[in-house]
């Protein structure tokens, strides 16, 4: 069990090496978007609506105009108009009109924090002070929150244009629910009808925020020529060129995209708020603009992870083989549509082999702002309410919790959600890892109880560039176009140190501008280490090759016989048989040749596995309080091979830390106007070290065939388990199956009195 | 001739529910161009949301080649973060 397919013996894949931007980050000299200054810049602010749903029937600035100080103000009417057309983007596309929406109110506010007008000036106090001035008139309309009541009939309509996709007959009537994704198989009332035993339940996920700590920022520079620069911290420079070049219909290549150092994303910076914004006030000032939001304006104007509401039934025969599935899933889009309905309904169908299934999503939208994905989009929420239902039928049938899950689960070969056939996946590897951890079956203390939940995640592979070049002494210089959020320079440098069989210090890897190396999709859908980190091996592949033609020529040799290792060239015939040349030495003889040595490599690759995890959690619950504290944790998970050891650690300790939050404490909470009552860290409790235990990770490794060290991404997975797996554990301290999240002091002391 | 299956929204939305074509086409192309003809829009809508399988096998290349009998998966595109 967990032994790799190929038990091949790396020098520098699966170690721990220090990471290359560690230095910088730690002593505070690492540039993030707030940090960055051009010369000449001055400072933008916005104007954010405190309603949640009206129309803008004016909006007056001349009182800002004429502020000292002032440089620039504009409104919607500044941007160019814009047509409801689909704009891909990363994994999927979304409509540039609502993306302009989301960046600057366009006659009407959909969300209180919803952006309505903007100023650049000299300082940023007094932009600050000349937004105050800007006058807006509105007339406030009836506003919609959560999903059921957006659903209702009589509902407030969002959007007088929009009409429900995806459903049979097509509908002739607004609604507030945009599109509708089903994916069937079999019949599953009947399956269920039939079913020796059957689980059925509602489950509610609030929306959360992604935790990111540093807030959105960027630097606009747009010249008189037309041609602009932004210095943004983001997912990924190339989409937020495209988007932005799109939203102000410029060329694509008149802009170019700086990438600084992101503190954080986790899906949330895949998208532009600020930057056509800080454009347009750049061109009209002429000068550099810099817009940085404040914590409130990261929770009141961007896109949260979507709160949900999901109806399941499952049904098994009386040994516990699944028989039917049948789940109603609506997704809190928010203020536009788009939020995680495929991958959550995708999500409910992965894990497990289950003959009859009829999974059904909405994308309902309603007055918070726009979702965004938040590491695995749409699937916690769904294996929120999956992974319970199956912790209830194991009571019901009296079987291990895990030994039920490995009697359903998926393995190689099997259809996978979307049909196309699992690969080299290792659920079931998993599922045996954490059944014989030591953690599964160590003693429970008082009002403790031990949750279990897997999880299962697609990943995604992509487009991606590479550029690998070696420098006159040998050292080389990896370049890639994706921004490292989870340490992908290391991972990087270790994947082309292991192919070139040089020291992983020897590799320097920088993150290049959009104008400086091939297109690369964002850093996101866990694809980076996998598909990037292809590019990179292909490119040093093509070096090493290179290497050793020249070395053959050097040698007066065919290239049959000259052996690479050891960062050398070795000579294997002729007279020169038995002398290395070593990589610098190569390298240095760059004018006897056509030049210098590097490769530039693109990819597409879509030979990506999913991700899957099993998360063990012991909590405890104060009967007094309602507190729940969360005593040990385990996350196990399929990483096909970790790169680096560390940083694939820490991929599954953050995301099961996120899980636990959403699970124990976040939710986006509204006041009667639909303003958010707790737009900052101290209200919107995140889980920080002191409330956590050391999270215990174990990585099983069955490599992806298809990579050249068998990545499979990682980043998002570990998010997916730890909600179901808290709930269990409180059902297991209490007796009491929560299906509400989060599981709050107040909620559950409510149930725990209830059930006195 | 290859056998497109077109599944769920796209089925629905350019099909009338029908899953399962058989089309003559030498490539991905060539073949997405056949169903565009029956149902226009169909190639901007794989180009924009599918994502696409032959043989079980993900494919991003449509200039990859296809034989009679491939089987050729039309399914929806999914995001990740």
């Amino acid at each position: 069990m967990n032994a790799p397919v190929t038990p091949k013996a790396f020098k520098v894949v699966g170690t721990r090496p220090v990471r290359p931007d560690g230095v910088d980050k730690v002593t505070g000299k690492a540039i993030y978007g707030p940090d960055f200054v051009a010369p000449g810049m001055i400072h933008g602010a916005i104007l954010r609506s405190p309603h949640a749903h009206a129309k803008i029937l004016s909006i007056n600035t001349k009182k800002a105009e004429a502020l000292a100080g002032v440089k620039a103000v504009i409104t919607s009417a500044d941007f160019p108009g814009q047509e409801s057309k689909v704009l891909a983007g990363g994994e999927t596309s979304s409509n540039q009109r609502d993306i302009a929406q989301i960046c600057m109110a366009d006659g009407k506010v959909l969300y209180a924090g919803h952006a309505v007008a903007a100023v650049a000036a000299t300082s940023e106090a007094i932009a600050r002070a000349a937004v105050a001035l800007i006058e807006v008139t509105y007339e406030v309309l009836p506003h919609v929150i959560e999903v059921e009541e957006a659903i209702a009939p009589g509902a407030p309509l969002l959007h007088a244009d929009m009409y429900t996709k995806g459903v049979e007959p097509a509908s002739d009537q607004p609604s507030n629910a945009a599109m509708c994704f089903t994916l069937a198989r079999g019949d599953a009332d009947a399956a269920l009808a039939r079913a020796a035993i059957t689980v059925t339940g509602r489950y509610k996920t609030p929306p959360v925020h992604q935790g990111y700590i540093e807030p959105h920022a960027c630097v606009a520079s747009w010249n008189a020529d037309g041609q602009g620069q932004m210095w943004v911290s983001s997912q990924g420079a190339f989409d937020i060129r495209n988007t932005t070049a799109a939203v102000l219909h410029m060329p694509i290549a008149d802009l170019r995209v700086m990438p600084l150092e992101i503190g954080g994303g986790f899906g949330g910076k895949t998208t532009i708020y600020l930057e056509p914004v800080a454009m347009l006030l750049s061109r009209k000032a002429g000068r550099p603009v810099r817009i940085a939001m404040n914590r409130q304006e990261v929770f009141c104007g961007t896109g949260p992870a979507p709160g949900s509401v999901a109806d399941v039934t499952l049904g098994s025969d009386a040994d516990g083989n699944f028989v039917g599935l049948k789940v109603e899933f609506w997704s809190q889009a928010g203020a536009f549509p788009g939020s995680g309905v495929h991958s959550g309904v995708m999500t409910a169908l992965g894990a497990y082999t289950v003959a009859n299934a009829h999974v059904r999503g909405w994308d309902v939208v309603s007055n918070i702002p726009a979702t965004k994905a938040y590491r695995a989009p749409g699937a916690p929420q769904i294996a929120f309410a999956l992974e319970s239902a199956i912790d209830d039928l194991a009571v019901k049938l009296g079987m291990d919790a895990i030994d039920l899950r490995l009697k359903n689960a998926v393995r190689p070969g099997d259809p996978g959600p979307m049909r196309l056939p699992h690969g080299a996946i290792g659920y079931v590897e998993c599922l045996e890892a954490a059944k014989a951890h030591p953690h599964w079956s160590a003693p429970l203390g008082a009002n403790q109880g031990r949750g279990v939940a897997g999880a299962f995640w697609g990943n995604y592979g992509g487009p991606s560039t590479a550029a690998v070049s070696l420098s006159s002494d040998g050292s080389v210089q990896v370049t890639t176009g994706n921004p490292d959020i989870g340490g992908s320079r290391a991972s990087m440098a270790i994947m082309a140190a292991e192919t070139l069989d040089v020291p992983y210090e020897s590799v320097r890897v920088a993150i290049a501008d959009t104008a400086s190396i091939g297109y690369s999709m964002l850093t996101g859908g866990s694809r980076v280490t996998f598909a990037t980190g292809k590019a990179v091996v292909e490119a040093a592949q093509n070096v090493r090759e290179t290497l050793v033609s020249r070395a053959a020529s050097l040698f007066g040799v065919d290239t049959a016989e000259v052996e690479w290792h050891g960062g050398a060239a070795h000579c294997l015939s002729g007279e020169r048989k038995g002398e290395s040349l070593s990589i610098g030495a190569i390298a240095a003889k760059a004018g006897q040749f056509s030049g210098t040595i590097t490769s530039e490599v693109s990819i597409n690759p879509l030979d990506y596995l999913p991700g899957f995890a099993v998360h063990i959690c012991d909590s405890e619950v104060d009967p007094e309080t309602g507190h729940v504290r969360i005593v040990r944790y385990t996350a196990v998970q399929d990483v096909g091979r970790a790169i680096h050891l560390d940083y694939v650690e820490g991929q599954l300790q953050g995301g099961a830390v996120q899980g636990i939050g959403w699970a124990l404490n976040e939710a986006y909470v509204f006041d009667a106007e639909g303003r958010m009552e707790n737009p900052g860290f101290l209200d919107y409790r995140m889980p920080v070290a002191s409330d956590l235990p050391m999270i215990d990770t174990v990585l099983v490794e069955v490599p992806n065939p298809a990579h050249p060290y068998g990545v499979k991404g990682v980043g998002e997975a570990p998010i997916v388990p730890p909600l179901a797996a808290v709930a269990n554990s409180v059902r297991h301290a209490t007796g009491i199956r929560m299906r509400e999240l989060p599981l709050s002091p107040d909620k559950v002391y409510a149930a725990l009195r209830a059930a006195d | 001739m290859a056998k497109a299956v077109i599944t769920a929204p796209f089925s629905a939305e350019f099909f009338g529910g029908r899953e399962d074509h058989l089309v003559d086409a030498p490539t991905i192309f060539a073949l997405i161009r056949g169903l565009d003809l029956a149902a226009p829009g169909f190639a901007q809508a794989a180009e924009e949301r599918a994502a696409i399988a032959v043989n079980g096998v993900a494919v991003a290349d449509w200039t990859t080649r296809l034989e009679s009998g491939d089987e050729v998966l039309f399914v929806q595109r999914i995001a990740g973060g």
